[in-house]
């Protein structure tokens, strides 16, 4: 299981400082300007945030730099952070030497470290990106300016690079058919790799057959190379070698061959217009139609218009200058017919180069050695049918994968709406619940697309069928920032709840809220203490670790924390310790 | 909701018996089938690019104004024939061969619509294109 245990401060003038927290609740009691936020933000700093810390600030002065203890499974680890985001340290508890390492590595570290307590699922494999435990820290901050959003309600995700991973994200957590795609992707990377080998040798066999016919040609062989004739083509290789009479093949006369060429051309291209011609034809047709069915229309409507539609009517059906489909389709597949031929005489016309193009004996000699060697290549023939299935089955693949991975587990939603609503519910003395519990049916539904915590409560309405009274769920919003923080609130722990059961992802099991009670009258401070309370007992204390920093005291909103401290002390000013604001330095070298 | 509907209709229609009207004072007598393309351009085409300056196939540079809106023309012929319905009723026209005639030359006197010169030309060169043609250019071009 994973725990923050400690956080320790070091300062330039050699002095330690460490914050301590326990498993469940662990609530940082401190007034204005004590540091809260920014005690939110380190913490979010020493678990790998890119973000810099804000050195402007004058309470960052005296700060050199700060560990982290977590302990995993038993084993427990140092991660240092210094001021500078690129110099960090790494070291296990039982050993005195600090690794310097990058920022790079050190998030590769805590990452390994909280991945090996999963059983992790491929997320690479499903979602094609690298989501590793930074990613899922969208489940594990909850800031000031963040609360009381029920739609896209993470708060992490006002960021682009968390928005743009939650849809992925999202789809992976509630795909029902993992099993099922990381097979299916197992046998494309195999079809895949098939393929690409036999294209290989496809291609392979392909140059050296064009080679072997060149050669063929070169020694007037009369034969040509298809793949399997091998032995007929070294018997004719031997006759040409013992200069047995070579039988010339009977080529049509090259000028003939020629203009055969040079005509076929003109035809496709006088073909080609005319297709030009009878695209304008074939709009013209559908403009006439339109305009018959639209005067039609006219005198349907009013048949004393009858008189002036007529005319125009006649005036249409007298223009026939369209050939008909039948016709436009034969001269399609004349243009087919005409390109074919015309290819086989440019393929006889350069034959017929080769062949009365004089080669000298060296020449002939190098063909007779390269089509011997050619011949002699193992060259596997590559079925097109084969390659052909194997594509078609990459597809198949390809399509099933798509349809897997937009399946959703309407059962897992239904529950972590559910928890959601008994989470919510469980703030009994909150007047802002009372109120909404009343309400018939009242529950909160996650809606995956959006991300959102939908308000629902039940009304009769007539069904248009059948007439009959039925009760749906319907939509319900009601206002007040704090009604949308708590269930805000509820949405996180049952996400937590969920995640943490699953046990299949690199997150942390951690809560941290800033500020938490700030959108809570006194009528309904309660409540958030139920509400947490509820949680940890769901989730299981041992299981999570809940950081709160708020301004009021714990009992004033019904908590009871496992762990309490209060930033503001006798020997230190807020969050920092070694910091004393210039009011109080002023006061204190009165003294 | 039908009452905007209703409304729009016989603001529209209105327009197109001002437009024809006007059309017929300055031709005098134009075949019907031309008559109800013409008084579409006169209404639709807001931007002419060609002048009176332009001679040449007058009428075919008309006639691709409304190249790409033969949709339109078709949503605004209803309404066209019955405007020429409601003038014919009205005896402010008369149709008699498929040639349409004003009937009163003063009521074409308020005139909202300036004929622009360049239609003007190109519905005075038209009366040399039988309708047929004419009405084969509109549908093969437009």
């Amino acid at each position: 299981m994973f725990k923050i245990n400690e956080l320790k401060l070091y300062s330039t003038d050699g002095e330690e400082y460490s914050y301590f927290f326990s498993e469940g609740v662990n609530y940082f009691k401190g007034d204005n300007d004590k540091g809260k936020t920014e005690f939110y933000n380190f913490l979010d700093y020493m678990l790998g945030s890119s973000k810099p810390l804000d050195l402007s600030r004058a309470w960052f002065n005296k700060l050199q730099k700060a560990s982290i203890k977590l302990t995993v499974d038993n084993s427990s680890y140092i991660f240092t952070r210094t001021k500078n985001p690129d110099i960090n340290f790494f070291k296990y508890c039982e050993t005195d030497e600090d690794e310097k390492i990058s920022y790079r590595i050190y998030k590769e570290r805590m990452n390994s470290i909280i991945s090996s307590t999963n059983n992790l699922i491929n997320i690479k494999e499903f979602t094609g990106e690298d989501f590793s435990y930074r990613t899922f820290t969208m489940f594990n901050f909850l800031g000031e300016k963040g609360q009381g959003r029920t739609n896209d309600f993470l708060d992490k995700c006002s960021d682009i690079e968390y928005k743009i991973k939650l849809p992925s994200l999202l789809d992976l957590i509630f795909n029902k058919n993992l099993q099922e795609i990381l097979k299916l992707e197992d046998e494309l990377k195999k079809l895949l790799s098939e393929v690409k080998n036999l294209e290989k040798d496809e291609f392979k066999s392909d140059y050296i057959n064009e080679q072997i016919n060149e050669n063929i040609i070169k020694l007037g062989l009369n034969i040509l190379y298809n793949g399997t004739n091998k032995d007929k083509v070294l018997e004719k290789l031997e006759e040409a070698k013992s200069l047995h009479s070579i039988q010339k093949r009977k080529f049509g006369d090259i000028v003939e061959l020629e203009y055969l060429f040079n005509h076929i051309n003109e035809q496709i291209k006088v073909y080609e217009t005319s297709t030009v011609n009878l695209k304008q034809i074939e709009i013209a047709n559908e403009n006439r139609k339109k305009l018959l069915e639209n005067l039609e229309q006219i005198i349907t409507n009013n048949p004393e218009f009858n008189y002036l539609v007529t005319p125009i009517k006649e005036l249409v059906l007298d223009m026939k200058d369209s050939i008909s489909l039948t016709n436009y389709l034969i001269t399609d597949k004349t243009i087919s017919a005409l390109s074919k031929k015309r290819t086989a005489i440019k393929k006889e016309i350069e034959q017929y180069h080769h062949f009365t193009k004089l080669y000298n004996l060296d020449e002939k000699e190098k063909a007779c050695a390269l089509l011997e060697n050619y011949l002699n290549e193992n060259t596997i023939n590559i079925s097109a049918e084969q390659l052909k299935e194997k594509r078609r089955r990459i597809t198949e693949i390809k399509r099933q994968i798509k349809e897997l991975k937009k399946s959703q587990d309407i059962k897992k939603i239904k529950t972590l709406s559910e928890n959601i609503t008994k989470i919510y519910k469980s703030a009994v003395s909150s007047e802002l619940v009372k109120a909404d519990i009343a309400f018939e049916g009242f529950k909160i539904t996650y809606i995956k697309n959006g991300n959102i915590l939908q308000t629902q409560i039940q009304e009769e309405i007539k069904d248009s069928q059948t007439q009959k009274e039925k009760i749906v769920d319907v939509n319900f919003s009601q206002g007040s920032m704090a009604r949308h923080t708590l269930i805000q609130i509820a949405g996180y722990f049952a996400f937590l709840h969920m995640l943490i059961t699953d046990n299949a992802y690199p997150l942390i099991p951690v809560l941290i809220i800033d500020h938490l009670s700030k959108p809570f009258d006194v009528k309904n401070r309660k409540g958030l203490g139920e509400v947490i309370n509820y949680a940890v007992s769901l989730i299981g204390r041992e299981n999570i670790q809940i950081i709160l920093f708020d301004d009021k005291e714990f009992k004033d909103i019904s908590l009871i924390p496992d762990h309490f401290e209060n930033l503001s002390t006798s020997q230190k000013t807020g969050f920092i310790p070694f910091y004393t604001p210039p009011r109080q330095d002023k006061l204190n070298q009165k003294e | 909701m039908p009452t905007i509907e209703l409304t729009a209709e016989i603001l529209m229609i209105s327009r197109y018996c001002e437009i024809i009207t006007q059309i017929l004072y300055i031709n005098k007598a134009l075949s019907l089938v031309k008559l109800v393309i013409f008084s579409y351009i006169v209404k639709n085409i807001d931007l002419c690019t060609y002048t009176s300056k332009d001679s040449n196939e007058v009428t075919y540079k008309c006639l691709s104004m409304i190249s790409g809106k033969f949709h339109l023309f078709l949503d605004n012929l209803p309404i066209i024939i019955k405007a020429l319905n409601i003038l014919n009723k009205n005896n402010r026209i008369k149709i008699e061969k498929n040639i349409v005639y004003p009937i009163h030359s003063v009521f074409a006197l308020n005139q909202i619509y300036e004929e622009n010169s360049f239609i003007y030309k190109a519905i005075k060169d038209s009366k040399n294109i039988p309708d047929k043609y004419f009405l084969k250019e509109v549908v093969s071009n437009v």
